[in-house]
C-alpha cells in the first residue's frame, strides 16, 4: 500500500468470528481503520473487545473471516503484519530484568528502528520517565508501566496502535500526558483502536465509535450519526448513545 | 477460648472446607477432571502399594525388644525417634526459609480486614495448616501402621505428631519473619552474609588445591590431611543414639502413644499429646510478631509463582534482577532475533549471577566426586600393573558422567525459557518475527549459559585427568545441540500444555494425572529426538567401519560428526515445532 494514502484503511477486519469451547466471542465482525484515525472500540463487559483486539494483533489465531494490517495479512503473512502494529494490553507488565532505557532498546532492535536514542531520550522525557531510565521493570509503579507501554508503542511510528484500557492505573497528570500522546500518535497519521469502558475519555478522543455487543457489531460511525441513526437528542454523550445501543432489543438496527 | 479460633472464623473455615469438597466434586464431573483423576489415583495406588508390599518392616514397641540382637534390622525406637527428629527439622528449616503467613492474594485484605484479633486470626491459620496437613495423615497411618507392625494406636499417634509438626513449622516459620524485621538481626547477617561470602570463596580457591593434590599428593599440605583425619576420628565417637535419645525426649509421648497397646495407653498417651499439641498452637498464637505486612509480601510471591507456572518461583529465572556494572552486550546481533535473545540475555546475566556462580562452586564438588569415583586411583590400587589405556576408559566415563549431570542440574536451575515469559505472552505474540525465530531466540541464551559452564567443567576434566582430548572435544561440541534438543522439547510441551500447579492449589489428584501423561509425552519426545541421531551413528558406524585408511580415531570423528549433524537437523525441526506450537499458543484459554 501507498505510505501516505489517507484514504485506504491501515487494518481491514472482514467476517472475524472467534469461538471457544462454551460460547461465541466475535461473531462475524468486519470494520475498518484509516491512518490517523482513531477508533473508539465500546462495549460492555465479554461483548469480545479484547478478542478482537488480540486478534488483530496475532496473539489469537483467527478461526473465521481475515484480518489485514497495512496490506499484509495477519493470518498468512503474520510477521509482516505485526511490523506495522503496536498492541497495548490492558495490565503491560514490563520485563523484569530490563531497564526502562532498555526496554525502548528491545522495540528497537525488534521493529529495526534507525536512530532511536533521540527519539528514544525525547520519549522518556515526553512521558515524564526520563528519571527513571536506569530503573528495572520490576521497579515501576503501574502508571509508570502504562506510560512506559506507551513510549514502547510509539518508538518505532507504527502504522496501527491497538489500546486496550491505557488509561488505567494512571493518575490525572498521567491521563492528561497520555491523552495528548494519543492525540499525537494519531496526528503523525497512525491509526489507532482505543478500547475503554472510559466513556467520557473516548467521546473526546474517537473520531469514529464501533459499539459491539455479544460479539456483534451494534453501532459504527460517528457520534452525530448514532444521535441520528437511534433518534436521541443531538447533545446526548456517548453513554446516552452507548445505553441506547445496547439496551436496545435485539435486531435493532439504526435507522439510515 | 483457648487454642480455638472465634465462633465467625469457625464458620469461616467450615465454609471453606465444604467449598474444598464441592470444587474436588466438580472437578471430578468434568471428563477431563475425571480422566485425570482416575490416573493420578491409578498412580497413587501403585506408589502405595509397593511401600505397603515393601518387604523391610521395622519393628517397634513389644517386637522390637524381641528382635533386638538379631542383628538383622536396627532398633525399631532409635529408627522412629530418628525418623520424627528428621520430620521436625525438615518442617522448622522449611519454615525458617518461608517465613511468614502465606495467604492467597485474593482473599488476603478481606481476611486481614476482620474484626478479629491478631492471636485469633492466627489460631484460624493455624487450624487451617493443621486440617491441611491431616488430608494426607490417615495414609500416612495406615503406612506406618503397616511398615512398623505396631498396635492401631500409631493411627492417632501420627496424625497427631504430623499436627505437631506443621504447627512447629509455622511457628518457625513466624519467628524467622520477626526476626528479619528487628534491625539488630538484619545487622548480624549483613556481616554473616560477607563473611559467607569469603568463606565461599575460601572454599572455591581451597577445592581445586585439593583435587590437584589428589593427582600429586605430594603437593598437598600434611597438616590437612591430619585435620581432616582428627575431624573424622572425632565425629566417629559421637555417641548417636544417646545423643538421638537426649534431643527426641519432648517427643516421648508420641512415641509411647505409637509403640503402646492397650486402652490405658492409649487414653493416658493420647490424652498427653493432644494436649501438647493444643499448648504448642496456643503458644504459637501468641508469638507477638506483626504478621501482616509479611503475609502480603509472601501472597504477592506466592501469586507470582502461580503466574509463572509454580517451578520458576525456586529456578533462578524466578529471583530477584539486580543491575550490574556493565550493560549487557548484544551478542546475537541487533535484528529482532538478536533482541529476543539479548532479552533473554539480560535475565541470566541479572538474576542468575548468584546461581551461575554456586553452579561453578557445585561444579568443583561434582569434580571431586567424579575424580575420587573415575578417576582411577582406587582402580590402580585395585589392579596395579593394569595399563594406562584402562584409566583413560574410565576417565572418558567421568567425562560423560560430568556432561550429564551439569546438564541435568543446570536446566532444571536455569529455566530462562517461556515458562518465565507465561505472562507476557501476549506481549511477546505482538511482536514482529516469525514463531520459530522466537523460539529459537528465547531458548538460544540459555542453551549458551548451559553449554559454557558444562564445557568448563570439561575442560577442567581435561586437566585434571587422563581423559582422551579428543572425546571431550567432541562432548564440547555436541553440549549446545543436545542442550537446545533438552529445552526445546520441555518447553514444546509446556507450550502446548501449560501446566501451572504450587502447593496448596487445588486439583492435586489431577495434577499428579495430568503431570504423568506429561512427562511420558515428555520421554517419548526425547526418546525420539535421541533415538534418531544415535541410529544415523549406528548406520554411519557400520558403513565406516570397513574404511581402514580412517584409523579408530578418524572413525570415533566420523560418526560423531554425523551424529552431531543429525542432532542439529532434530533442533531445526525442533526449532520449527517448537515455532508452531508458540503460533497456536492461545492466551485466552490460560487459566491457573
Amino acid at each position: 500500500m501507498s505510505e501516505s494514502d489517507p484514504e485506504e484503511p491501515v487494518l481491514v477486519v472482514t467476517d472475524l468470528r472467534r469461538e471457544y469451547a462454551d460460547k461465541v466471542a466475535v461473531a462475524g465482525l468486519s470494520f475498518d481503520v484509516k491512518p490517523g484515525e482513531i477508533l473508539g472500540l465500546v462495549g460492555p463487559n465479554g461483548a469480545g473487545k479484547t478478542t478482537t483486539l488480540r486478534s488483530i494483533a496475532g496473539i489469537l489465531p483467527v478461526q473465521q473471516g481475515s484480518i489485514s494490517v497495512a496490506g499484509f495479512s495477519v493470518t498468512e503473512d503474520g510477521h509482516r503484519a505485526r511490523y506495522h502494529l503496536a498492541w497495548i494490553p490492558d495490565d503491560p507488565k514490563p520485563f523484569d530484568s530490563l531497564t526502562v532505557w532498555e526496554h525502548l532498546d528491545l522495540v528497537a532492535g525488534l521493529f529495526d528502528v534507525p536512530e532511536w536514542k533521540s527519539r528514544a531520550t525525547e520519549l522518556l522525557d515526553f512521558f515524564s520517565l526520563g528519571d527513571k531510565r536506569d530503573a528495572l521493570g520490576g521497579e515501576l509503579s503501574r502508571g509508570m508501566c502504562q506510560k512506559l507501554a506507551l513510549a514502547m508503542a510509539w518508538l518505532p511510528r507504527p502504522k496501527l496502535v491497538l489500546m486496550d484500557e491505557p488509561l488505567s492505573g494512571l493518575d490525572p497528570r498521567g491521563i492528561r500526558t497520555a491523552r495528548r500522546a494519543i492525540q499525537e500518535i494519531a496526528a503523525s497519521g497512525t491509526a489507532v483502536i482505543l478500547s475503554s469502558h472510559l466513556l467520557e475519555l473516548v467521546q473526546q478522543l474517537a473520531d469514529r465509535l464501533l459499539i459491539i455487543d455479544e460479539g456483534r457489531k451494534a453501532f459504527e460511525g460517528t457520534l452525530e450519526e448514532a444521535h441520528a441513526g437511534f433518534q436521541i437528542p443531538e447533545n446526548s454523550s456517548l453513554e446516552d448513545v452507548f445505553f441506547a445501543v445496547t439496551e436496545k432489543p435485539k435486531g435493532a438496527e439504526p435507522e439510515a | 477460648m483457648i487454642a480455638i479460633p472465634s465462633a465467625g472464623l469457625r464458620r469461616l473455615m467450615l465454609l471453606e472446607c465444604r467449598g474444598y469438597l464441592r470444587g474436588a466434586l466438580r472437578r471430578l464431573k468434568t471428563p477431563k477432571g475425571a480422566t485425570f483423576a482416575l490416573l493420578g489415583g491409578l498412580l497413587l495406588a501403585v506408589w502405595l502399594r509397593s511401600l505397603f508390599q515393601s518387604p523391610d518392616v521395622i519393628g517397634v514397641g513389644e517386637q522390637a525388644i524381641a528382635r533386638e540382637g538379631t542383628g538383622g534390622l536396627p532398633e525399631g525406637d532409635l529408627v522412629l525417634r530418628t525418623l520424627c527428629l528428621g520430620v521436625l527439622v525438615l518442617v522448622s528449616i522449611s519454615g525458617v526459609v518461608t517465613r511468614g503467613i502465606h495467604i492467597p492474594p485474593e482473599r488476603l485484605e478481606r481476611l486481614l480486614a476482620l474484626p478479629v484479633s491478631r492471636s485469633d486470626f492466627l489460631r484460624y491459620r493455624l487450624w487451617s495448616v493443621v486440617a491441611r496437613t491431616m488430608t494426607g495423615a490417615p495414609i500416612l497411618a495406615v503406612l506406618a501402621m503397616v511398615r512398623t507392625n505396631s498396635s492401631g494406636a500409631i493411627l492417632l499417634a501420627v496424625p497427631l505428631f504430623l499436627g505437631l509438626s506443621s504447627v512447629l513449622g509455622f511457628l518457625a516459620s513466624l519467628l524467622s519473619a520477626g526476626m528479619e524485621s528487628s534491625p539488630a538481626f538484619v545487622r548480624v547477617t549483613d556481616k554473616l552474609r560477607s563473611g559467607g561470602r569469603f568463606l565461599l570463596l575460601m572454599l572455591l580457591l581451597l577445592i581445586p588445591v585439593v583435587t590437584a593434590g589428589r593427582a600429586a599428593p605430594e603437593l598437598l599440605p600434611s597438616w590437612l590431611v591430619g585435620t581432616g583425619a582428627s575431624l573424622m576420628e572425632t565425629f566417629g565417637q559421637v555417641d548417636f543414639p544417646a545423643l538421638i535419645r537426649l534431643l527426641s525426649r519432648p517427643l516421648d509421648p508420641f512415641l509411647a502413644l505409637a509403640q503402646g497397646s492397650g486402652a490405658a495407653s492409649l487414653f493416658k498417651n493420647g490424652s498427653l499429646c493432644i494436649l501438647i499439641v493444643l499448648a504448642v498452637l496456643e503458644l504459637a498464637a501468641r508469638v507477638p510478631v506483626d504478621f501482616r505486612e509479611m503475609a502480603i509480601e509472601g501472597a504477592k510471591s506466592s501469586a507470582k509463582r502461580i503466574r509463572s507456572a509454580g517451578s520458576v518461583g525456586r529456578a533462578a529465572s524466578g529471583g530477584r534482577a539486580r543491575v550490574g556494572l556493565f550493560g549487557v552486550p548484544h551478542l546475537f546481533g541487533r535484528g529482532p532475533m538478536g533482541a529476543v535473545a539479548w532479552r533473554k540475555l539480560s535475565g541470566i546475566w541479572r538474576k542468575a549471577r548468584g546461581f551461575l556462580g554456586i553452579s561453578l562452586f557445585l561444579g568443583c564438588f561434582l569434580l571431586f566426586g567424579v575424580r575420587l569415583i573415575f578417576g582411577g586411583d582406587l582402580f590402580r590400587v585395585a589392579q596395579a600393573g593394569q595399563s594406562i589405556e584402562d584409566v583413560t576408559y574410565l576417565n572418558d566415563i567421568g567425562s560423560a558422567v560430568l556432561a550429564l549431570l551439569g546438564t541435568l542440574y543446570l536446566t532444571n536451575g536455569l529455566r530462562f525459557d517461556f515458562r518465565e515469559d507465561l505472562v507476557q505472552l501476549d506481549i511477546l505474540k505482538s511482536w514482529p518475527l516469525q514463531p520459530w525465530k522466537m523460539f529459537l531466540g528465547s531458548l538460544l541464551p540459555q542453551t549458551m549459559a548451559i553449554s559454557l559452564v558444562v564445557s568448563a567443567l570439561l575442560l577442567t576434566w581435561l586437566l585434571i585427568s587422563e581423559a582422551t582430548g579428543l572425546f571431550i572435544l567432541l562432548l564440547v561440541l555436541a553440549l549446545p545441540a543436545v542442550v537446545f534438543a533438552w529445552v526445546a522439547v520441555d518447553n514444546i510441551a509446556f507450550l502446548i500444555w501449560p501446566v501451572r500447579f504450587v502447593p496448596g492449589q487445588a486439583g492435586q489428584l489431577q495434577h499428579i494425572g495430568r503431570g504423568l501423561l506429561l512427562t511420558f509425552a515428555r520421554m517419548t519426545l526425547f526418546l525420539v529426538s535421541f533415538g534418531l541421531a544415535a541410529c544415523f551413528g549406528a548406520l554411519a558406524w557400520l558403513a565406516l567401519i570397513r574404511v581402514e585408511s580412517l584409523g579408530p580415531e578418524g572413525l570415533i570423528t566420523s560418526v560423531a560428526l554425523v551424529v552431531l549433524g543429525v542432532l542439529l537437523a532434530v533442533d531445526c525441526g525442533l526449532a520449527m515445532v517448537g515455532g508452531m506450537a508458540f503460533a497456536r499458543y492461545d492466551p485466552a484459554r490460560d487459566r491457573v
